[in-house]
């Protein structure tokens, strides 16, 4: 109950299990990959929020992220490559030394996909 | 604006140091010569605890870059004598011309990190944000990689200039100045709090300026900012400038205004004239859109406090103590 398995979508290979509350449509916890993180949500004009039960970004040991979504209580939680719209995430680019704000993970200086 | 045509040899000389002072700081991608607002040059007389402020507020471009960069600065006279004085100029802020949503951060020197600023009264939960407000925390998460961490943590702190401390810029700049990164009202005001050039050890840095003031030649030690703090704070600057397209936010001015520290209200949310009086301006767009731009001569001329500029503004509009409300609701 409130336990999803999940596979990255990008290597097929690393396993996380996220968990979501057992009585409401919250998200609970993530087990696996190197981070998780909310997504900013737009809420309005000038109003963003982040809150993970909007979904959040998980970076996966292979480097590339990926989305979680739909924390229900009774059914299990959606991944995907792609982020809804009105959201995005922030990611730094080792190669250009900048953090960046996207919608899709792609580095707008050097167009490197994480 | 425009080139400002100095009424005086004070205006002149003040003047001059500014340009000075950029010439200094940009050396030979400075394009043309800066404009000026000024309001209140200082009206010298020399009476027992001399003190005169002064705005400035200054348009510069660097480098063909398209945008219009203004430093606000503020000047004092302090420590008048007879036939002495010191002229201290401060660079307060740069005001960037893109906008983000309003929220509080406040990016420290040293160890990098953010805060909310203290007794803000905008402190935010940690859902609010705002793209903006996530890519500088991001490039503080990754400090020992980011280009911006370590040109923030470049800018000169305490060392053998003091600090200015002309005003309460932000609580925290008193005792640790960096970069400030303000963004709130539809406008991101990035400060930078710089070491001026201000007389230490009796030993003044400053450009010496003789300025003629009721008929005698007076020796001014005009400081300014320390030129290469400055052009080191405005390449950081510029280099978060490139914000893509969707992160800028309509110009939609949101009417909140900080709460002018009155004395004995203890600190207040005073974040000093430059937010003051930008929160001011936008508090009018807001109310009094037909009415012309607030100046700064209007600012200045303020009495009692910032209600006493904004009631008039807003006088047909009903109660304006909900702008005063610095609690943050939502």
């Amino acid at each position: 109950m409130g336990d999803t398995e999940l596979v990255c979508p990008h290597c097929n290979s690393q396993k996380f299990k996220v968990s979501t509350d057992k009585n409401r449509d919250e998200f609970k916890k993530l087990k696996g990959g190197n981070y998780w993180k909310p997504l900013i949500t737009e809420k309005g004009d000038d109003n963003w929020v982040e809150d993970p039960n909007e979904g959040i970004a998980v970076q996966c040991k292979c480097g590339r992220h990926f989305f979680i979504y739909d924390f229900k209580a009774s059914t299990p939680a959606s991944s995907t490559t792609t982020m809804r719209e009105g959201q995005s995430v922030a990611a730094f680019c080792p190669k250009c030394q900048a953090a960046f704000v996207g919608s899709d993970l792609t580095c707008p200086t050097c167009s490197q996909q994480y | 604006m425009n080139q400002y045509e100095p009424k005086d040899a004070l205006e002149a000389a003040t003047l001059g140091a500014y340009n000075q002072m950029l010439k200094e700081a940009f050396g030979e991608s400075l394009e043309g010569p800066a404009e000026y607002e000024l309001v209140n040059l200082p009206r010298v007389t020399l009476t027992k605890g001399i003190s005169i402020h002064q705005w400035v507020l200054q348009k510069f471009r660097v480098g063909g870059i398209n945008t219009d960069l203004y430093a606000l600065h503020q000047g004092m006279t302090q420590g008048m004598r007879n036939d002495k004085g010191i002229y201290w100029l401060s660079h307060l802020g740069t005001i960037l011309d893109f906008s983000v949503p309003r929220g509080f951060v406040l990016v420290r020197g040293g160890n990098l990190e953010i805060t909310p600023l203290r007794n803000s009264g905008h402190q935010p939960g940690t859902s609010v944000s705002s793209p903006m407000l996530a890519q500088y925390i991001e490039e503080i998460r990754n400090a020992k990689f980011s280009k911006f961490a370590s040109l923030a943590n470049q800018l000169p702190r305490k060392n053998k200039y003091q600090m200015s401390g002309l005003n309460a810029l932000t609580l925290e700049s008193e005792v640790n100045p960096a970069l400030h990164v303000i963004p709130r009202h539809g406008k991101t005001i990035v400060t930078v709090n710089f070491l001026s050039y201000i007389p230490n050890n009796k030993k003044t840095k400053g450009y010496q300026i003789p300025i003629p003031i009721d008929g005698k030649d007076r020796k001014h030690e005009v400081g300014t900012t320390y030129p290469p703090n400055l052009a080191d704070a405005y390449h950081m600057i510029r280099s978060i400038q490139d914000i893509p397209e969707f992160m800028k936010t309509s110009n939609e001015v949101v009417a909140e205004v900080p709460q002018w520290s009155d004395k004995g209200k203890g600190q207040g949310a005073d974040m000093g004239g430059l937010s003051s009086f930008l929160a001011l301006e936008l508090a009018r767009q807001v109310y009094d859109p037909d009415r012309g731009p607030l100046t700064f001569a209007e600012y200045a001329a303020r009495q009692a406090s910032l209600n006493t500029v904004i009631q008039p503004l807003a006088n047909n509009y009903g109660d304006i103590a909900h702008i005063f409300d610095t609690k943050h609701k939502q």
